[in-house]
Protein backbone atom coordinates (compact mmCIF):
# COMPACT_ATOMS: atom_id res chain seq x y z
CA UNK A 1 0.00 0.00 0.00
CA UNK A 2 0.79 3.26 -0.74
CA UNK A 3 -0.35 6.97 -0.68
CA UNK A 4 -2.41 7.41 -3.98
CA UNK A 5 -4.82 9.53 -5.53
CA UNK A 6 -7.71 7.92 -6.66
CA UNK A 7 -9.50 9.81 -9.27
CA UNK A 8 -12.84 8.59 -11.37
CA UNK A 9 -14.01 9.86 -14.51
CA UNK A 10 -17.44 9.40 -16.39
CA UNK A 11 -19.66 11.16 -19.02
CA UNK A 12 -22.46 10.53 -20.55
CA UNK A 13 -23.28 11.73 -24.21
CA UNK A 14 -27.21 13.30 -24.27
CA UNK A 15 -29.42 14.28 -27.19
CA UNK A 16 -32.38 15.80 -27.73
CA UNK A 17 -35.29 13.77 -29.39
CA UNK A 18 -37.52 16.91 -30.94
CA UNK A 19 -40.56 17.44 -29.72
CA UNK A 20 -43.46 16.07 -32.36
CA UNK A 21 -46.95 17.22 -32.87
CA UNK A 22 -48.13 16.50 -29.47
CA UNK A 23 -45.39 14.65 -28.35
CA UNK A 24 -42.61 16.48 -25.64
CA UNK A 25 -39.31 15.97 -26.52
CA UNK A 26 -37.23 14.23 -24.59
CA UNK A 27 -33.44 13.05 -24.11
CA UNK A 28 -31.97 9.69 -25.39
CA UNK A 29 -28.26 8.48 -24.74
CA UNK A 30 -26.25 8.64 -28.40
CA UNK A 31 -27.18 5.85 -29.75
CA UNK A 32 -23.68 5.09 -31.21
CA UNK A 33 -22.39 5.24 -27.92
CA UNK A 34 -25.36 3.87 -25.91
CA UNK A 35 -24.48 4.41 -22.53
CA UNK A 36 -22.50 6.19 -19.90
CA UNK A 37 -18.65 6.27 -20.54
CA UNK A 38 -15.71 6.40 -17.80
CA UNK A 39 -13.08 4.98 -15.95
CA UNK A 40 -10.30 5.69 -13.40
CA UNK A 41 -7.58 8.10 -13.22
CA UNK A 42 -4.94 7.06 -10.40
CA UNK A 43 -1.98 8.40 -9.44
CA UNK A 44 0.09 5.82 -7.01
CA UNK A 45 2.98 7.12 -4.80
CA UNK A 46 5.21 3.62 -5.70
CA UNK A 47 4.86 5.25 -8.95
CA UNK A 48 7.34 8.11 -8.24
CA UNK A 49 10.61 8.63 -9.35
CA UNK A 50 11.91 11.33 -6.29
CA UNK A 51 9.80 12.41 -3.59
CA UNK A 52 5.96 12.65 -3.81
CA UNK A 53 4.07 14.74 -1.47
CA UNK A 54 0.68 16.09 -1.40
CA UNK A 55 -0.67 19.80 -1.63
CA UNK A 56 -3.88 20.91 -0.79
CA UNK A 57 -6.00 24.13 -0.92
CA UNK A 58 -9.35 24.35 0.01
CA UNK A 59 -9.86 28.20 -1.67
CA UNK A 60 -7.28 29.21 -3.63
CA UNK A 61 -8.08 32.46 -5.31
CA UNK A 62 -7.70 33.03 -9.27
CA UNK A 63 -7.67 36.59 -10.04
CA UNK A 64 -4.94 36.84 -12.81
CA UNK A 65 -2.69 34.95 -14.72
CA UNK A 66 -0.30 33.25 -12.14
CA UNK A 67 0.48 29.88 -10.93
CA UNK A 68 -2.22 28.31 -9.57
CA UNK A 69 0.08 26.45 -6.83
CA UNK A 70 1.13 29.30 -5.10
CA UNK A 71 4.91 29.04 -4.55
CA UNK A 72 7.26 30.66 -2.17
CA UNK A 73 6.44 33.44 -0.52
CA UNK A 74 2.40 32.66 -0.15
CA UNK A 75 0.66 31.94 2.85
CA UNK A 76 -0.29 28.63 1.93
CA UNK A 77 3.19 27.77 -0.05
CA UNK A 78 4.40 24.32 1.99
CA UNK A 79 2.96 21.08 1.10
CA UNK A 80 0.41 19.75 3.64
CA UNK A 81 3.12 17.92 5.89
CA UNK A 82 4.97 20.93 6.42
CA UNK A 83 8.37 19.59 4.84
CA UNK A 84 8.90 21.83 2.68
CA UNK A 85 7.90 24.87 0.42
CA UNK A 86 6.53 23.96 -2.86
CA UNK A 87 9.16 25.20 -5.45
CA UNK A 88 8.34 26.63 -9.28
CA UNK A 89 10.36 23.93 -10.89
CA UNK A 90 8.40 21.06 -8.57
CA UNK A 91 6.80 18.70 -11.53
CA UNK A 92 3.07 18.07 -10.71
CA UNK A 93 2.30 14.27 -11.06
CA UNK A 94 -1.98 14.60 -10.34
CA UNK A 95 -3.98 17.05 -9.65
CA UNK A 96 -7.60 17.78 -8.66
CA UNK A 97 -8.96 21.18 -9.39
CA UNK A 98 -13.10 22.72 -8.70
CA UNK A 99 -14.36 26.25 -9.15
CA UNK A 100 -15.87 26.65 -5.91
CA UNK A 101 -18.42 28.89 -7.65
CA UNK A 102 -17.40 31.79 -5.48
CA UNK A 103 -14.87 34.75 -4.87
CA UNK A 104 -13.63 33.36 -1.54
CA UNK A 105 -14.04 36.18 0.31
CA UNK A 106 -17.48 34.37 1.10
CA UNK A 107 -18.70 31.19 0.11
CA UNK A 108 -22.45 31.70 0.28
CA UNK A 109 -22.25 34.63 -2.35
CA UNK A 110 -22.22 32.82 -5.62
CA UNK A 111 -19.74 33.90 -8.24
CA UNK A 112 -21.07 35.53 -11.38
CA UNK A 113 -22.15 33.14 -14.62
CA UNK A 114 -19.74 34.09 -16.44
CA UNK A 115 -17.04 33.72 -14.04
CA UNK A 116 -14.94 31.04 -15.69
CA UNK A 117 -11.42 29.63 -14.87
CA UNK A 118 -9.44 28.88 -17.19
CA UNK A 119 -5.98 27.61 -17.08
CA UNK A 120 -2.75 25.95 -19.61
CA UNK A 121 -0.53 23.33 -18.88
CA UNK A 122 2.66 24.86 -20.79
CA UNK A 123 2.68 28.43 -19.25
CA UNK A 124 0.73 30.33 -21.64
CA UNK A 125 -1.62 33.09 -19.85
CA UNK A 126 -5.23 31.04 -20.10
CA UNK A 127 -6.70 33.89 -21.20
CA UNK A 128 -5.42 33.94 -24.17
CA UNK A 129 -4.28 30.42 -25.24
CA UNK A 130 -6.59 28.53 -27.50
CA UNK A 131 -6.10 25.18 -25.63
CA UNK A 132 -7.01 26.44 -22.47
CA UNK A 133 -8.91 24.40 -20.26
CA UNK A 134 -12.34 25.39 -18.56
CA UNK A 135 -13.92 25.06 -15.46
CA UNK A 136 -17.63 26.83 -14.78
CA UNK A 137 -18.73 27.27 -11.29
CA UNK A 138 -19.04 23.79 -9.75
CA UNK A 139 -17.01 21.62 -12.04
CA UNK A 140 -14.01 20.25 -11.59
CA UNK A 141 -11.06 17.82 -13.55
CA UNK A 142 -8.65 15.42 -12.92
CA UNK A 143 -5.21 15.13 -14.75
CA UNK A 144 -2.32 12.87 -14.14
CA UNK A 145 0.85 13.92 -15.98
CA UNK A 146 4.26 12.18 -16.54
CA UNK A 147 6.53 10.62 -13.54
CA UNK A 148 9.45 11.85 -15.65
CA UNK A 149 9.80 15.45 -17.31
CA UNK A 150 6.04 16.46 -16.19
CA UNK A 151 4.31 19.99 -15.86
CA UNK A 152 6.18 21.86 -13.44
CA UNK A 153 4.55 24.27 -11.11
CA UNK A 154 5.02 27.29 -12.97
CA UNK A 155 3.43 25.38 -16.13
CA UNK A 156 0.62 25.34 -14.65
CA UNK A 157 -1.38 28.44 -14.94
CA UNK A 158 -4.56 29.56 -13.69
CA UNK A 159 -6.90 33.12 -14.96
CA UNK A 160 -9.91 33.87 -14.80
CA UNK A 161 -12.88 36.25 -16.80
CA UNK A 162 -15.71 37.60 -15.85
CA UNK A 163 -17.72 40.03 -12.91
CA UNK A 164 -15.50 39.18 -9.98
CA UNK A 165 -12.17 40.25 -9.19
CA UNK A 166 -11.60 37.14 -7.85
CA UNK A 167 -12.91 33.25 -8.16
CA UNK A 168 -12.27 30.31 -5.39
CA UNK A 169 -10.97 26.84 -6.83
CA UNK A 170 -9.80 23.69 -4.64
CA UNK A 171 -7.13 22.19 -5.39
CA UNK A 172 -5.76 18.41 -4.20
CA UNK A 173 -2.28 17.61 -5.77
CA UNK A 174 0.46 15.12 -5.86
CA UNK A 175 3.56 16.82 -6.33
CA UNK A 176 7.15 15.73 -6.65
CA UNK A 177 9.00 17.66 -4.34
CA UNK A 178 12.70 18.41 -6.06
CA UNK A 179 12.07 17.27 -9.10
CA UNK B 1 -33.37 20.76 -23.45
CA UNK B 2 -30.95 20.26 -25.86
CA UNK B 3 -28.12 17.86 -26.80
CA UNK B 4 -25.47 18.19 -24.02
CA UNK B 5 -22.19 16.11 -23.22
CA UNK B 6 -22.28 15.44 -19.22
CA UNK B 7 -19.33 14.55 -17.57
CA UNK B 8 -18.19 13.97 -13.63
CA UNK B 9 -14.95 13.58 -12.10
CA UNK B 10 -13.77 12.38 -8.40
CA UNK B 11 -10.50 12.29 -6.49
CA UNK B 12 -10.10 10.16 -3.26
CA UNK B 13 -6.75 11.28 -1.27
CA UNK B 14 -5.54 7.83 0.37
CA UNK B 15 -2.66 8.15 2.63
CA UNK B 16 -1.09 5.21 3.85
CA UNK B 17 -0.37 4.75 7.49
CA UNK B 18 2.53 2.17 7.96
CA UNK B 19 1.94 -0.50 10.61
CA UNK B 20 3.94 -0.95 13.45
CA UNK B 21 4.95 -4.41 14.83
CA UNK B 22 2.39 -6.80 14.13
CA UNK B 23 -0.34 -3.81 13.03
CA UNK B 24 -0.77 -4.37 9.30
CA UNK B 25 -0.47 -1.13 6.62
CA UNK B 26 -4.18 1.07 6.60
CA UNK B 27 -4.97 3.05 4.02
CA UNK B 28 -6.86 6.69 5.31
CA UNK B 29 -8.23 9.40 3.87
CA UNK B 30 -5.89 12.22 4.12
CA UNK B 31 -6.33 14.44 7.74
CA UNK B 32 -6.51 17.94 5.52
CA UNK B 33 -8.54 16.92 2.35
CA UNK B 34 -11.32 14.81 4.82
CA UNK B 35 -13.21 13.59 1.53
CA UNK B 36 -13.74 12.59 -1.27
CA UNK B 37 -13.68 15.56 -3.60
CA UNK B 38 -15.44 16.21 -7.06
CA UNK B 39 -17.62 17.86 -9.23
CA UNK B 40 -19.70 18.20 -12.76
CA UNK B 41 -18.32 18.99 -16.26
CA UNK B 42 -21.09 20.41 -18.80
CA UNK B 43 -21.55 21.33 -22.23
CA UNK B 44 -24.85 21.90 -23.87
CA UNK B 45 -25.95 22.57 -27.17
CA UNK B 46 -27.82 25.78 -26.54
CA UNK B 47 -27.18 29.66 -27.23
CA UNK B 48 -25.09 30.00 -23.40
CA UNK B 49 -22.46 27.66 -25.20
CA UNK B 50 -22.78 28.20 -29.32
CA UNK B 51 -23.74 31.40 -29.59
CA UNK B 52 -26.18 32.97 -32.33
CA UNK B 53 -23.38 34.32 -34.44
CA UNK B 54 -21.62 30.55 -34.45
CA UNK B 55 -26.15 28.77 -34.96
CA UNK B 56 -26.22 31.00 -38.02
CA UNK B 57 -22.65 31.14 -39.79
CA UNK B 58 -22.06 27.63 -39.38
CA UNK B 59 -22.87 24.12 -39.09
CA UNK B 60 -23.86 23.86 -35.26
CA UNK B 61 -22.71 21.31 -32.67
CA UNK B 62 -22.21 18.03 -34.00
CA UNK B 63 -20.69 14.45 -32.28
CA UNK B 64 -17.55 12.79 -32.60
CA UNK B 65 -17.24 9.23 -31.54
CA UNK B 66 -14.82 6.43 -32.24
CA UNK B 67 -14.94 2.91 -29.88
CA UNK B 68 -11.53 1.93 -31.16
CA UNK B 69 -9.07 5.04 -32.73
CA UNK B 70 -5.70 2.78 -32.71
CA UNK B 71 -2.85 4.81 -31.84
CA UNK B 72 0.58 4.77 -32.46
CA UNK B 73 3.85 6.10 -31.16
CA UNK B 74 3.22 9.18 -33.65
CA UNK B 75 1.50 12.14 -32.17
CA UNK B 76 -1.40 12.72 -35.16
CA UNK B 77 -4.62 15.04 -34.31
CA UNK B 78 -7.40 11.70 -32.59
CA UNK B 79 -9.53 11.88 -36.16
CA UNK B 80 -6.25 11.13 -38.35
CA UNK B 81 -5.64 7.66 -36.38
CA UNK B 82 -7.79 4.57 -38.13
CA UNK B 83 -10.43 3.21 -36.39
CA UNK B 84 -10.52 -0.75 -36.21
CA UNK B 85 -14.09 -1.63 -36.47
CA UNK B 86 -16.62 -0.69 -38.49
CA UNK B 87 -18.68 0.77 -35.50
CA UNK B 88 -20.74 3.12 -35.31
CA UNK B 89 -21.66 2.49 -38.84
CA UNK B 90 -22.40 6.06 -39.82
CA UNK B 91 -19.11 7.39 -39.10
CA UNK B 92 -16.36 4.79 -39.10
CA UNK B 93 -14.93 2.41 -42.04
CA UNK B 94 -12.59 -0.26 -40.30
CA UNK B 95 -8.86 -0.04 -41.29
CA UNK B 96 -9.83 4.05 -42.01
CA UNK B 97 -9.32 6.99 -41.28
CA UNK B 98 -12.05 7.80 -38.61
CA UNK B 99 -12.33 11.67 -39.13
CA UNK B 100 -16.25 11.34 -39.22
CA UNK B 101 -19.33 13.48 -37.76
CA UNK B 102 -21.42 10.87 -36.27
CA UNK B 103 -24.58 12.63 -35.84
CA UNK B 104 -24.94 13.24 -39.94
CA UNK B 105 -25.19 11.55 -42.80
CA UNK B 106 -22.48 9.12 -43.43
CA UNK B 107 -19.45 10.04 -45.01
CA UNK B 108 -20.67 13.97 -45.30
CA UNK B 109 -19.10 15.90 -42.56
CA UNK B 110 -15.23 15.70 -42.17
CA UNK B 111 -13.37 17.26 -39.30
CA UNK B 112 -11.27 20.16 -40.41
CA UNK B 113 -7.55 20.59 -38.91
CA UNK B 114 -8.67 24.72 -38.05
CA UNK B 115 -12.22 25.43 -39.08
CA UNK B 116 -14.07 23.42 -36.91
CA UNK B 117 -13.87 23.44 -32.67
CA UNK B 118 -13.63 21.28 -30.19
CA UNK B 119 -15.52 21.92 -26.87
CA UNK B 120 -15.60 19.11 -24.88
CA UNK B 121 -13.27 15.82 -25.17
CA UNK B 122 -13.60 12.09 -23.06
CA UNK B 123 -10.79 10.10 -24.15
CA UNK B 124 -10.29 6.47 -22.40
CA UNK B 125 -7.91 3.97 -22.67
CA UNK B 126 -9.10 0.58 -23.22
CA UNK B 127 -6.03 -1.11 -22.45
CA UNK B 128 -6.45 -3.49 -25.45
CA UNK B 129 -4.90 -3.61 -28.92
CA UNK B 130 -5.92 -4.72 -32.21
CA UNK B 131 -6.10 -8.00 -31.75
CA UNK B 132 -7.86 -7.89 -28.39
CA UNK B 133 -5.46 -8.58 -26.62
CA UNK B 134 -4.39 -6.78 -23.23
CA UNK B 135 -1.57 -4.21 -23.46
CA UNK B 136 0.02 -2.17 -20.65
CA UNK B 137 0.82 0.92 -23.29
CA UNK B 138 -0.52 4.32 -21.82
CA UNK B 139 -2.35 6.59 -23.78
CA UNK B 140 -0.99 10.38 -24.57
CA UNK B 141 -3.50 13.46 -24.93
CA UNK B 142 -2.08 16.66 -25.75
CA UNK B 143 -3.76 19.93 -26.39
CA UNK B 144 -0.64 21.93 -27.45
CA UNK B 145 -0.07 19.61 -30.78
CA UNK B 146 2.76 18.52 -32.58
CA UNK B 147 5.07 16.29 -30.61
CA UNK B 148 3.82 14.88 -27.20
CA UNK B 149 5.64 17.03 -24.72
CA UNK B 150 5.95 17.85 -21.25
CA UNK B 151 1.98 19.04 -20.53
CA UNK B 152 0.67 15.65 -22.08
CA UNK B 153 -1.71 13.59 -19.72
CA UNK B 154 -0.97 10.33 -19.37
CA UNK B 155 -3.87 7.63 -19.41
CA UNK B 156 -2.92 3.96 -18.24
CA UNK B 157 -5.03 0.99 -19.17
CA UNK B 158 -8.59 1.50 -17.88
CA UNK B 159 -8.14 5.38 -17.29
CA UNK B 160 -9.76 8.40 -19.13
CA UNK B 161 -10.07 12.00 -19.04
CA UNK B 162 -12.84 14.61 -19.72
CA UNK B 163 -11.32 17.91 -21.20
CA UNK B 164 -14.13 20.99 -21.64
CA UNK B 165 -12.93 24.22 -24.45
CA UNK B 166 -15.75 25.51 -24.87
CA UNK B 167 -16.12 29.18 -23.53
CA UNK B 168 -12.85 30.09 -24.97
CA UNK B 169 -15.59 30.38 -28.13
CA UNK B 170 -17.49 33.18 -26.59
CA UNK B 171 -14.85 35.56 -25.84
CA UNK B 172 -12.71 35.54 -28.32
CA UNK B 173 -16.03 34.70 -31.17
CA UNK B 174 -13.40 32.94 -32.88
CA UNK B 175 -12.72 29.11 -32.81
CA UNK B 176 -11.53 27.59 -30.05
CA UNK B 177 -9.53 24.23 -29.45
CA UNK B 178 -8.64 23.58 -32.87
CA UNK B 179 -8.82 20.08 -33.29
CA UNK B 180 -6.01 19.63 -35.45
CA UNK B 181 -3.87 20.54 -32.17
CA UNK B 182 -5.64 17.66 -29.62
CA UNK B 183 -2.73 15.15 -30.06
CA UNK B 184 -2.79 11.21 -28.60
CA UNK B 185 0.46 9.26 -28.69
CA UNK B 186 0.99 5.91 -27.35
CA UNK B 187 4.07 5.45 -25.03
CA UNK B 188 5.50 3.22 -22.44
CA UNK B 189 5.38 4.41 -18.79
CA UNK B 190 8.24 7.21 -19.02
CA UNK B 191 7.41 8.17 -22.35
CA UNK B 192 9.41 6.03 -24.56
CA UNK B 193 8.70 3.94 -26.90
CA UNK B 194 5.22 1.67 -26.08
CA UNK B 195 5.74 -1.81 -25.84
CA UNK B 196 4.50 -4.31 -28.29
CA UNK B 197 2.24 -4.29 -29.96
CA UNK B 198 3.13 -0.74 -31.06
CA UNK B 199 0.05 1.07 -30.24
CA UNK B 200 -3.08 1.14 -27.70
CA UNK B 201 -7.03 1.20 -28.66
CA UNK B 202 -8.49 4.55 -27.48
CA UNK B 203 -12.63 5.31 -26.99
CA UNK B 204 -12.75 8.86 -28.38
CA UNK B 205 -16.22 11.27 -27.97
CA UNK B 206 -16.19 14.73 -29.02
CA UNK B 207 -18.74 17.38 -29.02
CA UNK B 208 -17.76 19.88 -31.34
CA UNK B 209 -18.19 23.01 -33.28
CA UNK B 210 -18.75 22.12 -37.14
CA UNK B 211 -17.62 25.55 -38.65
CA UNK B 212 -17.15 24.22 -42.14
CA UNK B 213 -19.98 24.35 -44.61
CA UNK B 214 -18.85 21.05 -46.03
CA UNK B 215 -22.37 18.86 -46.21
Amino acid sequence: MADKCRGAVSMTPVVLVADDADGTGMHVIHHDIKKTLGGKLEYAKTAEQGDAKWFYHPANIVSANANLIPGAGHDDDKFTDDSATVAASDDIRFIFIKHLGHDGADPQVASGANDKVFFTLDGGDPNTQPDAIELEAGESIVLKFKSVSGVAVDQLKANKNGANANVAVQVAAMIDDGA
Amino acid sequence: MADAMRGACSMTPVVTNVGIGNSADVDVLHDDIKATLGGKMTVEATAKYFDTVTEINNDGPKWYYCPDLKVTATSTNFYDFTGVSASPANNNVAGATADYYSNVDQFTNTIHDTSDSVYMFYAENTGLDDTGAATTNILGVSTAGGSVGGSTIMLEPGESVLLKFSWRALMTNLATMDPGTLHLDCCSSVGAAPAAPDHVLAKVVAFMEDGYADN
